[in-house]
């Protein structure tokens, strides 16, 4: 069981990183807008292609 | 109307528009936008235009970002293609831009959310192989890693309840902060206590994960509320914004809060008056409405005292400036005006008197069991007292009514009604008088014909009178040119020696005597003498209108009518909709309005325009309607989206059922405390399984409360 004394701290560890990076994303405005990104997946890639036709 | 965009590249400009410390980025907010296929719409244009690095919509807010790559890029060449997509953009100034504001605060309550959630987790995780059996050494390291786990917790994640307590001592009310604070406080010290002592119980888990529990609670309530608050900005005055300044060359672009006394600024027809001044040109058509109510253009002379705000009407006017920007009467109404967007959320406060009665007696208790019971044996009793504290917090109190007022917020928005705050469902119970604003609320903007009466055969009378009426600035032709506008544009005909009368006009057409002129209270046009065609001109009232006041008058409510216009106008409109004359008001100027309804307690005023922005402020509820000036709305409690104001009977409907809602998730938590509360302090349920019950007590909140505000 004395493993258990090197694998908490490093299970902590690693949710301080996933906390540490939510953290980060957040400052930098990701979860700003929750609503358009839903709109944007439904954008059409075609308007892409057709500009690659028209080359 | 294609507007010149080129003043966004002018660094007086960019100076003012572009985003703090990024003379790359400006911000618009784009009109039009509704749906998410404008999204895409829009953001293809970064494929388009090689200096655009990028282009992000956001469509709760209706704004779009731009970026170039280059400082020297182009920002009226983007606005430019926003507007052929069939979108009117317009800059954003920094400082006025709320979203910026709103993100920075939803930032925050995020990372504070995040955190408490991770701790919480973590802390449970950890107690849960405690309470699974674990002893000895194993047991001792767990229990302080679930104290290091709530450092975070104490000294971070609870400050927002701190805090609401510390404010709700201040003003001597009880808010839903104080048992929490209590709760969570106790729970730590006792905790700590008993972990340094090396035996007792701790309490880490339950509290970390009551606390949790409640700012995901609350982060979710405000993020659905202000996703119902439309973006609020003054867009239909946005073009007051700039001015052209007169110069050698002739003119350029300046903002109009740059401009000085003396200098001469143009303004062209359909434009709006960007600074306070003098008319220096011969004469000028002005429609005052947006100041002043007054539903007739009106004819000035040079010489005459120019209002910001107001709309040019004629075809070119040149004004010396006399003040700008903030010293303007507008910007003075602007400051009257409290401007912020957001309304201080107050959801930690409890707006019954009954859940404050509630919460007051479970403290008590709970202190009273705490302090006896330690007497005897402090660990049981203040497990239970805990307990108690733990259960009885969250509840129908803490969300329970916040949610009632969120759903019906949305219900409220489905019928049309934008809402800015939940306060409006109370302060409406009390509302015993209704003052209605005339132009553009109870009557439509515009002029229409009425009452029209044919002597003859009609032949193209209205392109005659046009025709008579073609040189005049009389505020009559200026409505009949846009009442019959599709004949202005197509009209051949023209007509000759035509000399003004003190009532009208009289012109040569084709062989005729033609005149037009004011006959028996309307107009009438005369054919070599012989009355060929008479009407009036009116304002109409508008559909529904009726209903709305059948029913108010059948609940009632004191409907009183306030309006800038003339005494006849008025009295016309009262006594077409049923309202005693001496409840209507005429020739009122802004501040006088206000002035009638602030000496009314209780009461609601129904407005629109620059001119009932000072009265909407001043009533208990204060409902701005659709086509007004996006500054109403800013004063406004409640805002149509609609033309049809028997909405707001539907507010006074949803409101009753929101109080009515909120009366029931009460009594579901006097019966659950009650109950709960005394089985805590009995001893049958620990903290532990306190914490849990509150997501089970939450869940049926929601449901019922979902239940009873549908429709």
């Amino acid at each position: 069981m004395s493993i258990l004394m090197l694998m908490i701290p490093i299970a902590l560890l690693l949710g301080l990183c996933f906390l540490g990076a939510f953290i980060w994303a957040t400052t930098r405005g990701q979860f700003d807008d929750s609503i358009t990104p839903a709109y944007r997946i439904l954008e059409n890639e075609n308007s892409n292609e057709m500009q690659q036709e028209k080359l | 109307m294609a507007t010149a965009f080129e003043y966004l590249d002018d660094s007086s400009f960019r100076d003012i528009y572009c985003s703090i410390g990024n003379s790359r980025r400006m911000k618009f907010y784009i009109e039009g936008i509704r749906c998410g296929k404008c999204v895409s719409k829009i953001e293809n244009i970064k494929n388009q235009n090689a200096a655009l690095k990028n282009l992000e919509v956001d469509l709760a807010h209706q704004t779009a970002m731009v970026e170039l790559h280059e400082n020297t890029g182009s920002f009226a060449d983007v606005a430019k293609s926003i507007e052929q997509l069939g979108f009117r953009p317009v800059p954003l100034q920094p400082q006025l831009d709320s979203a910026e504001v709103w993100n920075a605060e939803a930032r925050k309550d995020l990372i504070r959310l995040a955190t408490a959630g991770f701790c919480a987790g973590n802390i449970m995780m950890l107690a849960f192989a405690i309470y699974f059996g674990l002893e000895g050494e194993l047991r001792l390291t767990f229990e302080w890693l679930q104290f290091l786990l709530y450092m975070p917790v104490v000294f971070y994640v609870a400050i927002p309840f701190y805090k609401g307590f510390i404010q709700g001592l201040k003003e001597h009310e009880i808010s839903i902060d104080g048992p929490m604070t209590v709760a969570s406080l106790l729970g730590f010290f006792i905790s700590t206590y008993h972990l340094f002592k090396g035996s007792g119980p701790i309490y880490f888990d339950s509290t970390s994960g009551f606390l949790f529990l409640i700012l995901a609670t609350r982060y979710w309530q405000k993020k659905t509320r202000h996703e119902y608050l439309r973006y609020l900005s003054p867009v239909s005055l946005m073009d007051t914004f700039k001015a052209r300044l007169k110069n050698t060359k002739g003119w350029q672009w300046v903002p109009s809060n740059q401009l000085s006394a003396k200098q001469i600024v143009i303004v062209e027809k359909n434009e709006w008056i960007p600074a306070d001044g003098k008319l220096v040109s011969n004469s000028a058509v002005l429609d005052l409405s947006l100041l002043d109510g007054e539903s007739h253009p009106r004819l000035v002379n040079k010489g005459f005292p120019l209002k910001a705000g107001t709309k040019l009407l004629s075809d070119h006017a040149e004004l010396e400036v006399l003040s700008s920007g903030k010293n303007t009467v507008l910007g003075h109404l602007l400051g009257a005006l409290n401007l912020s967007v957001e309304e201080k959320t107050d959801s930690s406060a409890l707006s019954n008197n009954a859940s404050k009665w509630l919460m007051a007696v479970v403290l008590s208790v709970a202190i009273i069991v705490l302090i006896i019971g330690s007497l005897i044996d402090f660990n049981t009793y203040f497990e239970r007292a805990f307990a108690l504290l733990v259960l009885a917090c969250p509840c129908a109190m803490a969300f329970g009514t916040p949610l009632a007022f969120s759903f019906s917020m949305k219900q409220a928005q489905e019928k049309g009604l934008l809402l800015k705050s939940s306060k409006v469902f109370e302060s409406i119970k009390n509302v015993r008088t209704i003052f209605l604003d005339k132009t553009g609320t109870l009557t439509g903007k515009n002029w229409e014909l009425t009452n029209s009466f044919f002597y003859s055969v009609p032949e193209n009378f209205q392109e005659i009178i046009l025709a008579l009426e073609a040189e005049s600035q009389h505020p009559v032709a200026y409505a009949l040119r846009e009442i019959w506008s599709e004949q202005a544009r197509n009209s051949k005909i023209r007509a000759e020696y035509i000399r003004e009368l003190p009532t009208g006009v009289e012109g040569f057409c084709d062989g005729v005597i033609w005149r037009f002129c004011s006959f028996q209270g309307g107009y009438g046009l005369f054919q070599n003498g012989n009355l060929v065609w008479k009407f009036q001109l009116e304002s109409k009232i508008k559909a529904h209108i009726q209903n709305f006041i059948s029913y108010l008058k059948s609940k009632g409510y004191r409907i009183v009518i306030l309006s800038g216009d003339s005494f006849e106008e008025t009295t016309r409109v009262a006594k077409l909709l049923g309202i005693e004359s001496r409840d209507a008001f005429s020739s009122l100027t802004a501040f006088e309005k206000a002035e009638m309804v602030k000496a009314s307690s209780q009461s609601m005023m129904i407005g629109d325009g620059v001119n009932d922005a000072l009265a909407l402020q001043q009533a208990t509820v204060g409902v701005a309607v659709q086509g007004s000036i996006d500054l109403a709305l800013k004063s406004a409690d409640v805002l149509l989206l609609n033309d049809n104001l028997d909405s707001v009977r539907d507010l006074f409907e949803i409101s009753a059922k929101a109080r009515d809602q909120i009366r029931k998730n009460l009594t579901a938590a006097l019966i659950y405390n009650s109950l709960g509360g005394v089985a805590a302090l009995l001893g049958f349920i620990n903290p532990f399984v306190a914490a849990l019950l509150m997501p089970i007590s939450s869940m049926y909140i929601l449901a019922t409360t979902w239940w009873g505000t549908r429709r």
